[in-house]
C-alpha cells in the first residue's frame, strides 16, 4: 500500500487496527462472512438440493451420520425423516435464515432510518408521535410482538419478514434520531437549511452519512437477533412453511425424533444456528465496544 | 407522579384498543374457527347455526363493538372452543406460568450477579474471560434448542428429570401449585433453567461492564488506595452504583421472562398461559388470544411504571425525566 | 345373591392380587376434550371421555352391541322399536327409563352455544312413541337403515338431573351423573380428569378402582411419560417410538386399524386451472386442468408406492385399502384391487394424455390433522416428481386449510375421512355430488360427481334390506374408485402404548377407553 493510499483510507485503516486487536472479533467477522458466502452459494456447495424432490428419496430417511444411502449417496451428518441430506439441509437452512434476517433487516433499516431522520429533522409533533410509538413498542419483548403479528398475519416467508421488520424498525429509528439530533445542531446542517435545499436532500445526502457508525452496531445486533427470532417463531410453528425449512424449522422437525434417540436431526442444525449467532454477536460486540468511548482502551 | 400514572394508563388503553382491532380483524382473515370445530360430516345448515350461536354471523364491526362493550364491564367472553369464561381458562393456567417465571428470575439473580461481579473485578483473569465467553454463548444460544439439549441429556440419556408437564400439584387458595410438591420441583428445574438462560447472560454482562467502569473511577481507586478491604470496596461503593441499571433491567426482564415462557412452555409441554396462547392461536380461539394480550399489555405497563419509579428513587438525577 | 357372591369374590381376588395402586389406571389423551358436557361438541376426544361416565343406547364396537338398549328392530319401513335395559340406575341411584331417552333426544339439537352438535344423529327421527317405560318407537320420514348406527353416536343423560342443567353444570361436575362404568370425580380442564369405578354398573364393575386421564399433547412426551412409569396407557404412540417401546422390557405397544382412510382429492370439476396449481416448465398455468383427463389421475395413483409409503412415512402405522372405507367395514368391496405400483406405466399414461414432458403441480395439505401428513405429502410429491409431474408442496395448519378447501381455493389435496357407520356414510360425505342445502357431499372437496353414484347412495340410504344395500354400496364404491377422482392411499392404524401391568384392546373408533384396558394378570 502506498503512502497516499494509506492516507486516503486513513479512518478505515485506523478502524481496522483497533478492531483487529480483538482476535475473537476477527474470528467473528471471518466466520460471518464465510457463512454468508456458504448460504449464498448453497446450490453450488451442497451435495444435494434438499428441495428438489427428484433428488431426495424417502427410502433414505432417518439414516444416522456417516451412512450410505440406497443409490450410494454418502450422508456425512445423516438424513432427516424425508431423506434429506442433513449437510445440505443445514446449508439451505442457513440460506433461508439469512434470507429472512437480511431482508427483514434491510426493510427495518430503511423504514427505521427514514422515520428517525424525519423525527430528528422536523422535531415537534412528528418527532414525538414517531418516537412515542417506537418507545411503546420497545417496552414489549420482541418475541411477543413478532408472535402477535404472525398470529394476525398468518404464516409464510413474506409475513415472517414483514413481522421481523416491524419489530426492528424502532431500534433503528431511535438510534438514528439520537445521533441525528446531535448532528442537526451542527453548522453544516444549519447551512443547508439556510440554503433552502430540499428536505429530502438534506436528510439523505447530508444527515444520513453522518449517523452511519451507530447504525452499523445496531445492524449487527439486529441481524443476530432476527436470526434467533425467526428460528424461534419457526420452532413455534408460526414462521416459515415446512417445505423450505430454515435452521429453526429443522430443529423443530428434529424435536419429534429426539426422544427416540435420533438426535442428529435436531443437533446439527442447532450447532449451526449457535455458530452463526455467536459469530455475528462477537462481531457486533466489538463494534459496540469501539463505538462506546468509555470502554475504549 | 399521578400525572405519570395517568398518562401511562391512557397509553395502555390506546395500545389495547389498537391491539384488539388488529387482532379482531386479523385472526379472522387467517381462518375460520367454526371450520375447525365442526364435525366433518356437518351440513352447511348446522355450520350456519353454530356460527350464529357464537355470534360470528354479525358484520365484523358489530361483533367488535359488542365485544368492546362487554370488555368495558369486565366480561371477556367465552372461549370459542370450550365455551368456558376466558378469565377462568386463563386463571387456571396462571399459577404454572407464575411459578416458572419466578423460578427463572431467581436463577437469573442468584447466578447472574455473583458471576458478573467475579468477571468484572479481574477482567483479565482466565475465569473472567471464560465467564464472559460463556455469557456470549448463552446470549446467542437459541433458548428452545438449549431446552431440547437439556431434555436430551437429563431426560433421554441420564433419565434424571422428567421432560414434560408440571408434576403433582397442591391446592392452595383455590389454585394448584407445583412448587409445593417435590415432584413439581423436579418438573420445574429444566424449564426454569432454559427460561433464565438469556437473562443470566444479560445480567452477567451488565454487572461485569458496570463493575469495570466503576472500578476505573477515581473514588473507587481512592478507596482501594486507602487500603480498604477489597470486599468492602466492591460491596459498598462499586456494587451500589452497579445496582441501578441492574434493577431497571431486572424489572424489565420479568416481562421478557413472561414472554419467553411461551417458548419454554412449548418445549416442555408445560401447562401455563404461554402454551395456552400458542394453542389458542392454532385453534383461532379469538377471545382467549385477545384477553391474554390485553392482560399482558396491562402487566407490562405496570412493570414499566414500577421500574421507572424505582429508578427515580435510586437515582435522583433521573427525576423529572419520566414521561 | 349369587351375583353378589361373585362380585365379592372378584373384589377379594383383586385386593389380594397386588398393591392397591395396581387397580389405578393413569392414561393419557393426546388432545384436550373441549367440554365434558356429553352433548356439547361432537368430537372424538370428547366422546371418549364422556363414554366413561355415560352410556349410549347402542355400542358400536365390532358391530353394533347392546348398550342401554337391549334390542332394536324395524317393525315397519319407517318405524324402529327399541327395548331398553331393565334395572339400570344412574350414579345418583335414580332408575333409567324411556323418559331419559326422550329427554336426551330432545336436548341434542338444542344445546346453547354448541359449536358442533349431535343433531344429525337424531335428525331422521320425526316422532317418538313411548310404548311403556322401557319400550320406545322411533318414527322416521323415510326408511332409515342407519338409524341404529346413529343411535350409537350419543350418550344418555338423566332427565331429572339434566332438566335445567346447562353446559356449565356439566363442567363443574354437578350434572355429570350417568349410567356408565365410571363416576365422575373431578377435573382440571385440559390437564387431568379423575374418575372412580361405578360398583353397581349394569355390565359388571370394572377392574380399575380409579382412572385418571391426563392430557399430554406432545407425542414424544407421552412416550417419555410411559417409559418413566408416570403413565400406564398412552394413545397415539409416535411411530418412531414404537420400536423403543417394544424393545423396552416394561412397556408394549398394541396396534389396530382405525375407521379412517387417507386419500388424495383432485379437482375434477373445473376445466380451467385453479390459480397456477398446474403449470408448464416455465411456471405458466396450463391451458386446461390436466386432472380432467382420467389417464392423468390414474397415472398419479399408479405412481404411488403404497406399501413403501406405509413403511417409511407412517412407520408401519397403516393398512392397504383399495376402498374409501377401511377393510372390514360394511360396504367394503373386496373385488376392487389395490392399485399396483407402476411408475413406468404411469409415465406412459401421462405421455398418452398429451404431456410427454410432464408438467408441474402444487399439492396442498394440512400438517396437524392427519398423523404424519407432512411425511405422507412429501412421499407423494417425491413419487409424482419421479413420473414427470413435478410437485411442489404447500402445507399449513388445519385452521387455515379447511376454510380454503371448503371454498375450493385449492385443486389437488390430501384429505382423510373417518367412517362412523358404513360405506354409505363415507361416500355421502366425500363422493356424492355436492348439494349444500341437503347435506350431500359436505366434504367432497374435489367436486367429483357421478349421477350413478348419487343414485345408488340415495337408494342405499333408504333400503332396509341388508343384502340389497350392501350390493348398492359395493357398486357405488367400485364406480367411485374407477373414476380416480378420489384416490385412496391407506387406512390409518393407531397404536396404544401400555406399561406391562396393562393390556389394551384397540378399536377402530380411535377412542381410548379405560374399559378397553385390563390388568395383565
Amino acid at each position: 500500500m502506498s503512502a497516499a493510499e494509506a492516507r486516503q483510507a486513513g479512518p478505515l485503516v485506523q478502524f481496522w487496527g483497533e478492531f483487529s486487536q480483538s482476535k475473537l472479533a476477527v474470528f467473528g467477522l471471518a466466520s460471518t462472512l464465510a457463512l454468508m458466502l456458504l448460504a449464498a452459494f448453497a446450490p453450488v456447495v451442497s451435495p444435494q438440493d434438499p428441495y428438489d424432490l427428484a433428488q431426495v428419496s424417502f427410502f433414505d430417511g432417518e439414516l444416522p451420520p456417516l451412512s450410505s444411502g440406497g443409490d450410494g449417496a454418502f450422508y456425512l451428518l445423516g438424513t432427516d425423516a424425508q431423506g434429506r441430506d442433513m449437510v445440505s439441509a443445514v446449508i439451505y437452512g442457513l440460506r433461508a435464515s439469512f434470507t429472512v434476517a437480511l431482508s427483514a433487516g434491510a426493510l427495518a433499516f430503511v423504514v427505521g432510518t427514514t422515520l428517525g431522520l424525519i423525527a430528528a429533522y422536523f422535531r415537534g409533533t412528528v418527532d414525538s408521535l414517531i418516537m412515542r410509538i417506537a418507545e411503546i413498542q420497545m417496552s414489549f419483548p420482541t418475541i411477543l410482538i413478532a408472535l402477535v403479528l404472525l398470529a394476525i398475519f398468518g404464516r409464510g416467508l413474506d409475513k415472517t419478514i414483514l413481522a421481523l421488520a416491524m419489530v426492528q424498525w424502532a431500534f433503528y429509528a431511535r438510534t438514528v434520531r439520537g445521533a441525528a439530533v446531535v448532528e442537526r445542531s451542527k453548522e453544516y446542517i444549519q447551512a443547508c437549511r439556510l440554503l433552502r435545499l430540499p428536505h429530502w436532500r438534506v436528510l439523505f445526502w447530508h444527515l444520513l452519512p453522518n449517523v452511519c457508525p451507530p447504525l452499523l452496531v445496531i445492524a449487527g445486533v439486529q441481524l443476530a437477533s432476527a436470526i434467533t427470532l425467526e428460528a424461534t417463531l419457526s420452532f413455534l410453528g408460526l414462521g416459515l412453511p415446512v417445505t423450505e425449512p430454515s435452521l429453526g424449522l429443522l430443529i423443530a422437525n428434529g424435536f419429534d425424533y429426539l426422544l427416540s434417540g435420533k438426535t442428529w436431526i435436531s443437533f446439527y442444525p442447532g450447532i449451526a444456528l449457535l455458530f452463526v449467532v455467536v459469530s455475528i454477536n462477537l462481531l457486533a460486540d466489538r463494534l459496540r465496544e469501539l463505538s462506546n468511548p468509555r470502554l475504549r482502551k | 407522579m399521578l400525572e405519570v400514572v395517568f398518562r401511562r394508563l391512557v397509553q395502555a388503553v390506546g395500545v389495547v384498543l389498537v391491539l384488539t382491532v388488529v387482532s379482531f380483524v386479523g385472526v379472522f382473515k387467517i381462518g375460520d374457527p367454526i371450520a375447525l370445530l365442526a364435525h366433518e360430516n356437518a351440513t352447511e345448515l348446522e355450520i350456519e347455526e353454530a356460527r350464529q350461536r357464537l355470534g360470528l354471523d354479525d358484520p365484523i364491526h358489530v361483533q367488535y363493538l359488542n365485544y368492546l362493550g362487554r370488555m368495558a364491564v369486565g366480561d371477556f367472553g367465552n372461549s370459542f372452543v370450550s365455551r368456558r369464561p376466558v378469565v377462568d381458562v386463563i386463571a387456571e393456567r396462571l399459577p404454572a406460568t407464575i411459578e416458572l417465571t419466578l423460578a427463572a428470575f431467581l436463577i437469573s439473580v442468584l447466578l447472574g450477579i455473583p458471576l458478573g461481579i467475579a468477571a468484572g473485578l479481574k477482567p483479565e483473569s482466565a475465569a473472567a474471560q471464560s465467564i464472559m465467553a460463556g455469557s456470549i454463548i448463552g446470549f446467542s444460544l437459541p433458548t428452545f434448542w438449549f431446552g431440547m439439549m437439556l431434555i436430551m441429556v437429563f431426560s433421554v440419556s441420564l433419565g434424571w428429570l422428567p421432560s414434560i408437564g408440571r408434576g403433582d400439584t397442591v391446592e392452595l387458595l383455590g389454585m394448584h401449585w407445583a412448587i409445593l410438591s417435590a415432584d413439581g420441583w423436579k418438573h420445574l428445574l429444566m424449564p426454569a433453567l432454559m427460561l433464565s438462560l438469556t437473562t443470566v447472560s444479560l445480567i452477567i454482562r451488565l454487572v461485569a461492564s458496570g463493575m469495570r467502569e466503576i472500578l476505573l473511577m477515581e473514588y473507587v481507586k481512592f478507596a482501594r488506595l486507602k487500603g480498604l478491604h477489597e470486599f468492602r470496596v466492591v460491596m459498598l461503593h462499586a456494587f451500589k452504583n452497579v445496582l441501578i441499571p441492574v434493577v431497571t433491567v431486572l424489572g424489565l426482564e420479568i416481562g421478557s421472562l413472561l414472554a419467553g415462557s411461551i417458548v419454554t412452555e412449548t418445549v416442555f409441554a408445560y401447562p401455563g398461559v404461554g402454551k395456552l396462547l400458542i394453542d389458542s392461536i392454532n385453534r383461532l380461539d379469538r377471545p382467549v388470544i385477545i384477553t391474554y394480550l390485553t392482560l399482558i399489555v396491562l402487566f407490562f405497563v405496570v412493570i414499566n411504571l414500577i421500574v421507572d419509579l424505582i429508578y427515580t428513587l435510586l437515582d435522583p438525577r433521573a427525576r423529572g425525566t419520566i414521561r | 345373591m349369587r351375583r353378589f357372591l361373585i362380585t365379592a369374590g372378584v373384589a377379594a381376588a383383586a385386593a389380594l392380587s397386588g398393591p392397591a395402586s395396581a387397580a389405578d389406571l393413569k392414561m393419557a389423551f393426546a388432545q384436550a376434550p373441549t367440554s365434558i358436557d356429553p352433548h356439547f361438541h361432537n368430537s372424538g376426544t370428547n366422546s371418549a371421555l364422556i363414554r366413561h361416565v355415560f352410556d349410549p343406547l347402542i355400542i358400536n364396537q365390532n358391530g353394533l352391541q347392546p348398550g342401554l338398549a337391549t334390542s332394536w328392530k324395524a317393525i315397519s319401513d319407517t318405524v324402529w322399536e327399541i327395548k331398553l335395559r331393565e334395572g339400570v340406575t344412574f350414579h345418583d341411584g335414580s332408575p333409567f327409563d324411556a323418559a331419559d331417552v326422550v329427554f336426551t333426544i330432545e336436548r341434542l339439537p338444542n344445546v346453547p352455544d354448541s359449536p358442533s352438535s349431535y343433531a344429525s344423529s337424531v335428525q331422521p327421527i320425526k316422532e317418538i312413541e313411548v310404548v311403556d317405560s322401557h319400550t320406545l318407537r322411533f318414527v322416521t320420514d323415510k326408511p332409515s337403515p342407519v338409524l341404529p348406527n346413529k343411535l350409537a353416536e350419543f350418550t344418555i343423560v338423566s332427565d331429572e338431573v339434566g332438566k335445567g342443567a346447562a353446559t356449565a353444570d356439566y363442567t363443574t361436575g354437578k350434572a355429570m351423573v350417568g349410567t356408565g362404568p365410571y363416576r365422575f370425580v373431578s377435573s382440571r380442564a385440559s390437564e387431568s380428569y379423575k374418575l372412580a369405578r361405578n360398583e353397581s354398573y349394569w355390565g359388571g364393575a370394572e377392574p380399575w378402582e380409579t382412572v385418571e386421564i391426563r392430557i399430554v399433547e406432545s407425542g414424544p412426551a407421552r412416550t417419555a411419560a410411559l417409559l418413566s412409569g408416570e403413565l400406564d396407557l398412552i394413545e397415539r404412540v409416535p411411530s418412531n417410538d414404537v420400536p423403543r417401546l417394544n424393545d423396552n422390557a416394561s412397556t408394549s405397544v398394541h396396534s389396530g386399524p382405525t375407521n379412517r382412510v387417507v386419500f388424495v382429492s383432485l379437482d375434477v370439476q373445473r376445466d380451467a386451472v385453479q390459480e397456477n396449481y398446474a403449470r408448464d416448465g416455465d411456471g405458466n398455468p396450463l391451458a386446461k386442468n390436466p386432472m380432467m383427463d382420467k389417464r392423468v389421475r390414474q397415472a398419479l395413483s399408479m405412481a404411488i408406492p403404497r406399501e413403501a409409503l406405509i413403511e417409511r412415512a407412517l412407520g408401519g402405522d397403516g393398512v392397504l385399502s383399495s376402498n374409501l372405507v377401511p377393510p372390514g367395514f360394511f360396504g367394503y368391496n373386496t373385488d376392487i384391487p389395490v392399485e399396483t405400483y407402476d411408475p413406468e406405466g404411469a409415465k406412459k399414461l401421462i405421455a398418452e394424455a398429451g404431456y410427454p414432458d410432464g408438467f408441474e403441480i402444487t399439492f396442498h395439505a394440512s400438517t396437524d390433522r392427519i398423523a404424519y401428513a407432512p411425511q405422507v405429502a412429501q412421499v407423494l410429491a417425491q413419487s409424482w416428481t419421479r413420473i414427470g409431474v413435478k410437485t411442489s408442496l404447500e402445507t399449513m395448519p388445519h385452521s387455515v386449510y379447511i376454510p380454503k378447501t371448503n371454498a375450493f381455493e385449492y385443486a389437488y389435496m390430501l384429505h382423510s375421512w373417518g367412517t362412523a357407520s358404513d360405506a354409505g356414510y363415507t361416500l355421502n360425505g366425500i363422493a356424492v355430488t355436492r348439494d349444500k342445502p341437503n347435506g350431500k357431499g359436505p366434504s367432497n372437496r374435489g367436486r367429483y360427481s357421478n349421477p350413478d353414484v348419487d343414485r345408488m347412495i340415495a337408494e342405499a340410504q333408504t333400503t332396509l334390506d341388508t343384502d340389497k344395500r350392501e350390493k348398492l354400496l359395493h357398486d357405488a364404491m367400485s364406480i367411485t374408485i374407477g373414476d380416480y377422482g378420489i384416490i385412496p392411499l391407506y387406512a390409518q392404524k393407531a397404536s396404544w402404548g401400555t406399561s406391562n401391568g396393562t393390556v389394551y384392546t384397540p378399536a377402530v373408533d380411535l377412542m381410548t377407553l379405560a374399559m378397553r384396558a385390563k390388568p395383565a394378570n
